[in-house]
């Protein structure tokens, strides 16, 4: 006799504790702590603070432990987390231009005013494993250098744009009031978009999404003659205005990551030749996360420089509307739930066809065969 | 006063007060525009898009003390989803629930319409994966949406008509497209079209929530809603050519369910619970036997 | 002399849930009356459903359009403090309007009626009404409606019915009306249709 499946409330409960046991691994070997993650896979935790959209290490490093390592896993856990957050205010817009930088570099000129900071960086390492990681040693502290101690470090674009060769921002693309900025946790995309809501969306997306789109504006698919105008990696203030006072106040300090693309643009009838940018910031330090965003915008904005859209990488809807890990992971793996009402539909249309299909003369097989 | 009774910090059916507030507003539109998408802010939740987000978005918009709330995947209740969505309301409304269609004052539903007729005062809450009818024939938003504008149902006429060429019917099963109160073209959500009928004038409100694609819309109680199609090929649902296995309902939806590797099988109510209260009234088989393989 | 503002809900989360299923329910029934039971303490010239909608569907995302009777002070200090409303200047910039002298109101064209591609970005109107029962009015048809039903909602404007019925042409694009009578309320959402003669007001 059949008896319909029940106990789903059971194998949930069980699956849980599974995934509890599996999570802690072998008992002998200690236990992680959110600690250990934060400092030592820190740029784990930067790519959970930077795509999870929050800036809060500790958080981050919990979730990854939570996720098991899976960063996406991790990303969904503080996106959920920040979704019912109060929303207290708009702070000012941050200023990168005063970042205290611990990495800055441009591949546009040998030397620059603040000069050239390397930081730390995997640029440069020979990959070859380091067995001796393996087991713990005294790790000597580095040293701190910047090139040129004391001496201001103005962002690369304002030296250009001092000859009018790069274009400057304009306030819709954010040196305006924070309060009139479009908030993408706020409302939904629509399109066309501007540019504030193309950068959130960017900012949050999925990394390997978008490297994978630069890298094909390299290739060809909608090049944009990139060059790296500015790399810089720092802590910036974070200050609100606030209302009663009648003066901004500090609430505290963001690591983040920028980076400016300088891109030839050779002018039509009505914009005279200039460089134009490609512009993008994240939490943390991302730098491949920041490049692919400078690469992926300036490709977006194809229209706005007269080019044809063309390759995947200019065309906005189809860029912004599936660059959401978060979205994307949810709606791919829910095809694991049960679909069996409606594929119980396509049997029967399936039969019914086939049926069709077996009476008639011989010609409809050839028909088919050909197709 | 009732307080919040969720161990986990959260508010009373998770969302916040501003985030119901502004479901609550996209409700009321779409309300008043039977078969519109409005475009609402759509949260993260605690659960992956796909998996129902839109609709819980708008049960926890509805959600009250009150209510008393049935979940049902596939036309159970026990399905892994249905429970896990059901447990959550629980724990954070703590509202009563239940797997009665004729108790539920909110149905949350992926994929089925309850084969029991709902009433007036029930809102049945559809799970929607992609709310745009059109999005396999335009896969762009700035596009479908100047064809709803516009009322440019062209496109979609032409593709069920292929099908007519091509198969003598039409060759879509589920998700099939409906025209509401003679405007909107609108997707039902992937129900087999067996159930589009039951939305035609039902007494209930029926609300659908696409999470993901970030979009809400609605069917007023006592609504026109009819499945496209064409004078001369009117719609028609198939029917199954056999009673349920096990409370011998007929006229309803029926799972395939496989018995072993040799093709026995048998065909079981998908709606689960209305198959245990036939079977709590006396009903049973009406032919033991299961069917065999064809 | 200065008052704080009068009580809002005195359980925001339940009071605003149920008010909105009764607004909700009455939206989804046009011409059916339903109670809307309030016990906040609004100022004049607010009835109780009135501040019923207002609190449970306005906040700071949605500008609010007062006509002269509800534009005072105390209205303005009760509606900011507890919704964090903002006000439009015009009718045609609200997402809600709110009038208690419905004689005096602009006409339904100078609201918002949304576009044909955004038909939901439309003002919806809250109108206090001195009488408000079913029977001896236009009659109501369409989704929601499942017998024809007429509903006497006044005093309006003499043509407000005229254009109203004017306005269906332009369907999707519309007006949502609610009509408030002390703790009641009724609906005429857009997708209502106007049957037969239309009664003068």
């Amino acid at each position: 006799m059949y008896v319909a499946v029940k106990g789903g409330e059971k194998a949930i409960k069980n699956a849980h504790q599974l995934l509890a046991d599996r999570r802690r691994g072998k008992r002998d070997v200690p236990e992680i702590s959110a600690d250990q993650i934060r400092e030592q896979l820190s740029l784990a935790v930067d790519r959970v603070m930077s795509e999870g959209s929050l800036y809060d290490r500790d958080l981050a490093a919990l979730a990854i432990k939570q996720a098991r390592g899976d960063l996406i896993e991790a990303i969904f856990l503080i996106r959920a987390y920040r979704a019912t957050l109060p929303r207290l205010g708009y702070t000012q817009a941050l200023s990168t231009a005063t970042m205290q930088v611990e990495r800055r570099i441009s591949a546009i000129f040998k030397d620059l005013p603040g000069g050239q900071v390397l930081g730390p960086t995997f640029d440069y390492t020979h990959r070859l494993i380091d067995f001796k990681l393996a087991a713990e040693q005294e790790i000597a502290s580095g040293v701190e250098a910047q090139a040129q101690p004391g001496a201001p470090m103005p962002k690369v674009a304002s030296l250009l744009g001092e000859e009018g060769l790069i274009e400057t921002a304009s306030a819709a693309d954010g040196e305006g009031d924070p309060t009139e900025m479009a908030d993408i946790t706020r409302e939904p995309l629509s399109f066309p978009c501007g540019r504030d809501l193309r950068l959130q969306s960017l900012a949050r997306a999925d990394e390997g999404f978008l490297l994978a789109l630069a890298y094909s504006t390299q290739r060809g698919y909608g090049r944009t003659h990139p060059f790296v105008g500015e790399i810089r990696v720092g802590a910036v203030d974070v200050e609100f205005f606030v209302e009663e006072l009648g003066f901004e106040v500090p609430l505290g300090r963001l690591q983040v990551t920028e980076c400016e693309m300088v891109n030839q643009f050779v002018g039509t009838d009505t914009l005279a030749p200039q460089f134009s940018t490609g512009y993008g910031l994240v939490f943390g330090h991302c730098e491949r996360k920041a490049m692919s965003v400078a690469l992926v915008e300036r490709a977006l904005r194809a229209e706005e420089f007269g080019e044809t859209v063309q390759a995947p990488a200019q065309d906005a809807e189809f860029v912004l509307s599936h660059c959401d890990n978060v979205q994307a992971m949810g709606f791919v793996e829910h095809l694991k739930l049960p679909h069996y009402v409606d594929f119980q539909s396509e049997l029967q249309l399936v039969r019914q066809l086939r049926k069709d299909f077996a009476a008639r003369p011989a010609q409809g097989a050839e028909k088919a065969s050909v197709k | 006063m009732i307080e919040s009774p969720h161990e986990t910090g959260y508010n009373f059916a998770y969302l916040d007060e501003q985030t119901k507030r502004m479901i609550r507003r996209a409700i009321m539109k779409a309300i008043a525009i039977p078969g519109y998408q409005v475009p609402f802010a759509a949260r993260e939740m605690p659960m992956p898009h796909g998996w129902g987000t839109g609709g819980v978005q708008l049960t926890a918009a509805l959600l009250g003390p009150e209510d008393v709330l049935k979940v049902i995947d596939q036309g159970a209740d026990d399905t892994t989803n249905a429970v896990s969505i059901r447990q959550f309301f629980q724990k954070t409304a703590g509202i009563a629930t239940t797997t009665r269609t004729d108790e539920a004052s909110i149905i949350q539903t992926r994929h089925r319409i309850p084969e029991m007729p709902l009433k007036a005062g029930q809102i049945l809450v559809y799970q929607v994966p992609i709310p745009e009818p059109l999005r396999f024939l335009e896969p762009r938003e700035t596009e479908t949406r100047k064809m709803h504008a516009l009322e440019e149902y062209g496109l979609m006429h032409v593709k069920l008509y292929e099908d007519i060429a091509r198969h003598g019917y039409i060759a879509t099963t589920y998700a099939y497209p409906v025209r509401v109160e003679g405007r909107y073209v609108m997707d039902p959500s992937p129900i087999p079209k067996f159930d589009n009928p039951k939305m035609q004038m039902s007494p209930a409100l029926q609300l659908f929530g696409a999470g993901r694609e970030k979009r809400i819309y609605a069917i007023a109680p006592h609504t026109r809603v009819a499945s496209l199609d064409f004078d001369d090929h009117p719609f028609k649902i198939n029917r199954f050519d056999r009673p349920c296995a096990l409370c011998g309902g007929e006229g309803v939806y029926l799972d395939e369910v496989l018995m072993d590797d040799r093709g026995q099988r048998m065909f079981v109510c998908s709606d689960t619970s209305y198959c245990e209260s036939r079977r709590a009234m006396g009903h049973g088989p009406v032919d033991a036997s299961a069917e065999p393989a064809r | 002399m200065s008052h704080g503002p009068g009580a809002g809900f005195k359980n925001p989360v339940f009071d605003s849930q149920r008010l909105f299923r009764q607004a909700m329910m009455a939206l989804a029934t046009p011409g059916q009356i339903c109670e809307m039971a309030m016990d906040a303490e609004p100022p004049a010239p607010f009835m109780a459903a009135m501040a019923g909608l207002a609190l449970c569907l306005v906040d700071f995302e949605t500008p609010l359009w007062l006509d002269a009777a509800f534009d005072r002070p105390e209205v303005l200090q009760y509606l900011r403090f507890h919704t964090g409303a903002r006000f439009a200047p015009k009718p045609d910039a609200a997402a809600f309007a709110l009038i208690g002298h419905a004689l005096a109101m602009p006409n339904l064209s100078d609201f918002s009626l949304g576009t044909l591609e955004n038909p939901h970005r439309s003002t919806d109107l809250f109108i206090q009404v001195e009488y408000l029962s079913n029977g001896e009015g236009p009659t109501l048809a369409g989704p929601g409606v499942a017998v024809p039903i007429e509903l006497r909602a006044g005093p309006l404007p003499r043509d407000f019915w005229a254009q109203r019925l004017a306005m269906q042409r332009h369907f999707p694009c519309g007006l949502d009306i609610y009509f408030v009578c002390g703790n009641r309320l009724a609906a005429v959402p857009r997708s209502t249709r106007l049957m037969g003669d239309l009664p003068c007001m």
